[in-house]
């Protein structure tokens, strides 16, 4: 089976989504368009896991920390410094590349489960260090007032209008993931993720490739984090930086199946939109969302998008393996 | 010098507490190669059942510690025959996010059954204990008591017993331990049960220091699997004195550092060990550097 014959593989995939999502404020109840702008917004953070998790296979147990770092580091130079949002977002990129590099360099030595034991340890510290640096952070209390993108002197504030500056940071992304995986980086990414040791006995750089894979979902998480600090309510504190939202950028990577573009795409939006299409379980939802993790793992091993292509295809299965 | 044995023995028991967790930890990963995300959770929740038949079902204290842990070990059994047997072909990622599903699960049914607001649970003695010239909370001398027993059982059951080398083989090597006729399937689920069986200890025993609530678990979860990367991950002792040395490190550090930053040494330690010796005191060398 090539990897081009498969749907989610195909352009055409690419694009009608994206066309689907610059359509989908005016498909949506307006009073559901904060979760869509969200939803977006997440999407770009699970596209960072999908190339260190989905293609290079390294789990990362901290994207929603780096989402915090992002959107911390936005928050600060928007209301302390002033600084205008492209600066602000040029900064986030460059936070990411710091965190990416320093902590990759120094975890993605060694092979099995360092990288997600190194994770958990910068998630926790980073909660830590938001609830507690007041001076910078304001602590538990939060930043509120982050400004929104100025565009010839409209201000981007209202989520219609934002939504589409956070997809358009979601479409460059997805284009680069898109590219990427077709390119010799993205080839090195999926020969690390079968087998380190034959990867690298063909050339490549196990360790800079590896620090790549995690750095480029360093920096996506950040810009997401960025986006997410400017738009929505302008506010951010520590508790929107919990553990649990690295393990539910995690489920939307899974969900939507780990290494294609725009499943993980289909699987931020769709995970964001639960809690809303849940609502009637209440005070439930979260314990039945983590027995619906469970069922994923078990049953949908290819994610949502890839059970979905097996039954309408209906291949000859028994042929597959051989 | 009064206040540094209260320090201690204070660190030791709560190093003790992040050891029985941490032991949870390493069973399983010396046996199926795999986190479990859900250890902490498998302490906080029989916490709450304990609460419960104390308080709803006033059953004396010691009908209710063995239907506490009685609880544990079907917990444990059901865990893993619905989570981990199913997925005991596939790679570590699957399993470890389906541990994680459980530990969300375990949290957050919690919090529906118990609420958020903390229970109490009545220290098994009341008092404090006068020893070396000042006095120091009894409870804690109970934890480092029991877990100390609990230690020296596991160590006779595991070296001296049949079941013992059955599942140590079953560790080692789970196609030789086939080949040589032990059933590993239910050595694993008697690891699985023994695991939740520690986690319950942990959570009977630290329930009237902290209080029970649905997070108790989190954090010392998160502790001990420092503790367990610091001793060298998999390693028994190694786990045990990481855990004593991460317990110590804390009660002294919020004393005399910082109390606000107090849950972040644990993780600055792992960072560093990761760093200058990543495989741990006590591990045997990581293999295949990249």
């Amino acid at each position: 089976m090539s990897v081009s014959s498969r749907l989610l593989e195909r352009p055409h995939t690419l694009a009608a989504l994206l066309v689907l999502l610059a359509s989908l404020p005016f498909l949506v109840n307006p009073f559901y368009l904060g979760v869509v702008v969200l939803g977006v917004i997440y999407a770009l953070a699970v596209l960072g896991l999908y190339f260190v998790m989905g293609l290079a296979g390294q789990l990362s147990l901290a994207q929603g920390a780096f989402f915090g770092v992002g959107a911390y580091t936005a928050a600060i130079l928007s209301t302390r410094f002033d600084w205008p949002f492209p600066a602000t977002m040029g900064a986030t990129v460059a936070a990411g590349v710091l965190v990416g590099v320093a902590l990759g360099y120094t975890t993605l030595r060694l092979t099995g489960h360092y990288l997600a034991l190194a994770t958990i340890g910068f998630a926790v510290i980073a909660n830590i260090v938001f609830l507690h640096w007041k001076p910078v952070t304001n602590g538990a209390d939060g930043i509120a007032g982050v400004k929104p993108p100025v565009v010839g002197g409209f201000i981007l504030d209202q989520n219609f209008f934002y939504y589409y500056v956070a997809l358009a940071f979601l479409a460059v992304g997805a284009l680069v993931g898109w590219r990427l995986k077709r390119s010799r980086i993205g080839l090195a990414f999926l020969a690390i993720r079968e087998d380190q040791l034959a990867a690298s006995t063909t050339g490549i750089n196990v360790l800079n490739v590896k620090v790549l894979a995690f750095t480029l979902s360093t920096v996506y998480g950040a810009v997401a984090g960025g986006l997410y600090a400017h738009g929505l309510t302008h506010y951010i504190s520590p508790d929107n930086f919990a553990f649990e939202l690295s393990v539910t950028m995690l489920v939307m990577l899974l969900l939507g199946g780990q290494a294609t573009v725009p499943g993980a795409i289909v699987g931020a939006m769709l995970v964001t939109a639960l809690p809303e299409v849940l609502r009637f379980l209440d005070r439930y939802y979260l314990a039945v969302y983590g027995v619906a993790v469970v069922l994923l793992v078990v049953f949908l091993p290819q994610g949502l998008w890839g059970w979905l292509e097996s039954a309408v295809a209906r291949r000859p299965r028994r042929l597959e393996g051989r | 010098m009064d206040v540094v044995v209260q320090l201690g023995v204070a660190g030791l028991a709560i190093g003790m507490i992040y050891a029985l967790v941490a032991l949870g930890f390493v069973l399983i990963f010396n046996a199926v190669n795999v986190v479990n995300f859900a250890q902490g959770d498998l302490a906080m929740f029989p916490a709450f059942v304990l609460a419960f038949l104390l308080t709803s079902s006033r059953l004396p204290l010691p009908v209710a510690i063995v239907g506490t842990l009685l609880f544990a070990v079907v917990f444990g059994l059901v865990f893993n025959r619905l989570v981990y047997h199913p997925l005991r072909n596939r790679s570590f990622v699957p399993v470890i996010i389906a541990t994680i599903g459980v530990s969300v699960f375990l949290k957050n049914i919690a919090l529906v059954l118990f609420g958020a607001d903390p229970r109490r649970i009545d220290p098994l003695i009341h008092g404090v204990v006068r020893i070396f010239g000042t006095t120091v909370n009894a409870q804690y001398l109970v934890i480092i008591g029991v877990t100390v027993v609990l230690l020296v059982a596991q160590y006779l059951v595991f070296d001296r017993t049949m079941i013992g080398k059955q599942l140590q083989t079953t560790a080692q090597n789970r196609e030789m331990a086939a080949l040589l006729g032990i059933r590993t399937d239910r050595m694993i689920a008697v690891t699985f049960a023994y695991s939740a069986l520690l986690g319950a200890v942990a959570g009977i025993l630290v329930a009237p220091l902290f209080g029970v609530t649905p997070e108790l678990g989190t954090l010392i979860a998160l502790k001990a699997f420092a503790a367990t990367v610091i001793g060298g991950f998999g390693s028994v002792p190694g786990a045990v004195l990481g855990a004593v040395f991460l317990g110590l490190t804390e009660i002294f550090g919020a004393a005399y550092v910082s109390s606000d930053y107090k849950d972040a040494f644990a993780f600055v330690i792992l960072i560093a060990v990761l760093l200058l010796r990543p495989q741990g005191f006590f591990g045997e060398k990581v293999g295949q550097k990249a």
